[in-house]
């Protein structure tokens, strides 16, 4: 029930930006248009499906999705054709900025930046397959193909193992522990009363 | 390209269109679909909570089921009711006179959160202090052998040993455990210089784990951007509008 | 008398650091598309915790259940949507049975059924068994309250989805506890693996609640991937697929087998974890979205260290300039 808690705040700011017609009052509209399409579309096929016959339902499922009835076709334009790609498209911008960011903020300034750099760059060195066939042919060489030879530990992917067993992993796990510990000492603190926090005078 | 499929992907492309326009400047055309966007998840969100969660998890359960189609009659529980008005008091945080009645179903929720805190804590971190347990002595002092462990006497013959490389990796990755430990002890001031050593140590091979989780979430975040890509160019410009067909 | 003018090039510090954003973002489109068009399988080492999930998968008996926690939606389809058809493709050609669950997003079941749906069209298409709803598996719905539903699940399958109903071959919805997915199963240890497919820490939630009590394996996107590899490592996760690698990983263990030799005897993947000989899919659709996008990936992954170092030279640069 409190899931709709935001639903019903996001609800309540559009509809009376909509009739005080305050700025921009268009978009808010459009918000409340979509909402009410997609929430008929929704329900108009869940319960269109309940009422349907087994044999009409395996019917439907068999044709292809130009052949569909138009409530089937109209909730799957709403969710998969618009809601899901958006969803989507939201999250690939981030890479954009990620870009962006990388290129005018990610500077060898500090010892601490300059690490963080070095082991970023390294993990996504050992992503790239071809990287890592690059740098293990270097090391082919070395070796000579011998898989005994002591410079096999040096293969690209060794290194970041190492690094991930020996740096990474317990370096992340120790932020655990501290987390976990803060997570035990505030359920303490609300079991025994002292957060006082939102609490009424 | 004008069938319900073309139209379809049309529509999801000129969306994401929409969407990448801010990456130029703020504009009308983008935040028509981002106010789209909005309404069409917080819709959704609510035929979903219906349809998968409360109907089956508290309507059915309330007012039972009568038999029909091979099921067995169920039994309603009228006590489901009182969920309603709990549930409902979330609402009033809206009210400046009532508010305080919106803390009580967030305050059941804290509570069944905390209370299973302890149990959580020992089953998550357990097993992961066991795991840092690790031997710091070697019993070999040569370097691991990198060879396919297909002999199962070579392989017991490695694995029973600990070798100085994986001595010097358990040694290293026990000190990063301690230093990052240390580093987040805020509460008790830190005057030798021995501690003081420790946290700095603590804070630079944090930066380690943090590389790793950039460099993670940059594949994850420009696998997401190729897959819009793959969408755009291949599965509605090569399939739909040049007709390759799906 | 005139000043002389600055030479052009004592500004290239400056010229590298002032390239506009919109030709990265060109630069960003253009290499995350056009590697698209060809395709090649790169040579690959997979991960030591794809390998184990892997084997997990291989050898889990077939015609046992599993309990899938889909938790992802459009907006992680690079990287999940990779898993899910792996895992898939795995458990059906396996004929294992699965009850698939959400507890993230209101979105995921619908997104884990139209992809279930899609993946049924090439079984039949390629000549293999309908995977059939009710029969083989059954969804359990979207339980928004992830803490709660895990410590029911972990003390009692039958209490934790006795009000959890899907339709059956007649369209009637009745309890899953009568489908011949769920039938027999009274607890979480009946079940022969709990599978997390997520880009959200509800995987955590189930860890915390689940792990000692069934064996839990695990398929998360990047972001998650650093944070959940110390459950791999202490034992609590027994395989992990992470990212795009992750999925390229599977993808190319499908097609070649771990330990495993081809028709001319010669073995791809060898692992370090463990000798057992793992077998491929043979003459199936293996390689799919995994191995499309991972040529891609390397394009923009250059063009990012690209960027980095361009950026970082050029300060070096304008520095030098500003002390001479």
């Amino acid at each position: 029930m409190l899931l709709l808690l935001g639903v019903f705040s996001l609800t309540r700011i559009h509809v009376l930006k909509v009739f005080k017609q305050q700025k921009d009052w268009q978009f808010s509209l459009c918000l409340i248009l979509a909402m009410v399409l997609i929430i008929f579309a929704g329900y108009n096929s869940w319960l269109t499906e309940l009422a349907m016959k087994p044999d009409q339902l395996e019917a439907i499922a068999k044709l292809e999705p130009n052949n569909w009835p138009f409530y089937k076709k109209f909730q799957d334009f709403l969710f998969d054709g618009l809601l899901q790609n958006m969803d989507a498209a939201m999250f690939s911008v981030i890479a954009f900025y990620i870009l962006s960011a990388a290129y005018r903020a990610f500077r060898i300034r500090s010892v601490e930046a300059t690490i963080l750099l070095a082991s970023a760059l390294l993990v996504m060195l050992s992503l790239l397959g071809l990287a890592s066939l690059y740098w293990n042919l270097g090391i082919e060489k070395v070796t000579g193909g011998d898989p005994a030879s002591f410079w096999n530990n040096f293969r690209l992917k060794e290194i970041a193992d190492f690094i991930g067993s020996s740096i990474r992993t317990p370096g992340l796990r120790a932020i655990d522990f501290g987390i976990g510990v803060g997570a035990l000492a505030m359920a303490l603190r609300l079991w025994l009363g002292l957060e006082r926090a939102g609490g009424s005078n | 390209m004008f069938t319900f499929v073309g139209m379809k992907f049309t529509f999801g492309v000129i969306a994401t269109f929409g969407l990448y326009s801010v990456l130029w400047r703020e504009n009308k055309f983008y935040r028509f679909w981002e106010h789209v966007f909005l309404g069409l998840a917080a819709g959704w969100a609510l035929v979903t909570l219906w349809i998968e969660t409360l109907k089956p998890l508290w309507w059915d359960k309330m007012v039972g089921s009568i038999a029909e189609n091979g099921n067995t009659a169920e039994p309603g529980f009228w006590a489901w009711a009182f969920m309603l008005p709990i549930g409902l008091a979330g609402y009033f945080v809206f009210s400046r006179k009532h508010a305080w009645v919106g803390r009580v179903p967030v305050a059941i929720i804290i509570g069944l959160w905390s209370g299973q805190q302890f149990d959580v804590w020992i089953q998550k971190y357990w097993p992961q202090m066991n795991a840092s347990m690790v031997p710091l002595f070697p019993t070999n002092f040569g370097f691991r052998p990198q060879v396919p462990l297909d002999n199962p006497v070579l392989k017991a013959t490695i694995e029973q040993n600990v070798y100085l490389s994986q001595a010097i990796g358990n040694l290293i990755g026990t000190i990063t455990l301690l230093s990052v430990l240390a580093y987040f002890l805020f509460g008790i001031e830190l005057k030798s210089k021995f501690m003081q050593g420790t946290t700095k140590l603590g804070r630079y091979l944090l930066m380690v784990g943090f590389g790793a989780i950039f460099g993670s979430t940059v594949m994850m975040r420009f696998t997401l951007l190729i897959d819009r890509m793959y969408f755009i160019w291949i599965e509605w410009f090569q399939n739909i509008v040049m007709g390759r067909g799906i | 008398m005139a000043m002389p003018e600055t030479p052009s090039t004592s500004s290239l510090g400056q010229k590298m650091l002032s390239i506009p954003r919109g030709v990265w973002f060109l630069l960003l489109i253009v290499l995350a598309t056009v590697p698209q068009f060809v395709t090649m399988t790169i040579p690959n080492i997979p991960e030591d915790s794809s390998a184990a999930l892997y084997k997990e998968l291989m050898t889990l008996p077939e015609g046992s259940t599993v309990i899938v926690q889909t938790d992802w939606t459009k907006s992680t389809q690079g990287e999940s949507r990779g898993q899910f058809d792996a895992l898939m493709r795995i458990l059906m050609r396996k004929n294992i049975k699965f009850a698939f669950m959400s507890v993230a997003d209101p979105q995921a079941p619908e997104v884990a059924r139209n992809a279930l749906k899609e993946l049924n069209l090439e079984r039949v298409k390629n000549g293999e068994r309908e995977y059939k709803r009710w029969e083989d598996y059954v969804s359990l719905g979207f339980f928004p309250g992830a803490e709660g539903k895990g410590k029911e699940i972990g003390e009692s399958m039958l209490d934790a989805f006795k009000a959890s109903k899907d339709k059956d071959q007649s369209n009637v919805e009745r309890s899953v506890l009568e489908s011949p997915v769920m039938k027999g199963i009274e607890k979480v240890g009946d079940l022969s693996a709990f599978i997390v497919l997520t880009g959200t820490k509800s995987i955590t939630i189930a860890l915390e609640r689940l792990h000692d009590k069934v064996k839990m394996l695990g398929l998360v996107t990047g972001v998650m991937g650093p944070e959940t590899v110390n459950y791999y490592t202490s034992n609590q996760l027994k395989g992990l697929s992470i990212g795009l690698k992750g999925v390229y990983d599977m993808e190319t263990m499908m097609q070649f087998g771990a330990n495993h030799a081809d028709s001319s005897g010669k073995v791809i993947y060898y692992m370090k974890k463990f000798t057992d000989d793992i077998p491929n899919w043979e003459g199936k659709k293996n390689l799919d979205r995994g191995t499309r996008y991972y040529l891609t990936l390397h394009f923009t992954i250059g063009l990012m260290i690209i960027a980095v170092i361009i950026g970082n030279v050029g300060v070096l640069l304008t520095r030098k300039k500003g002390n001479a």
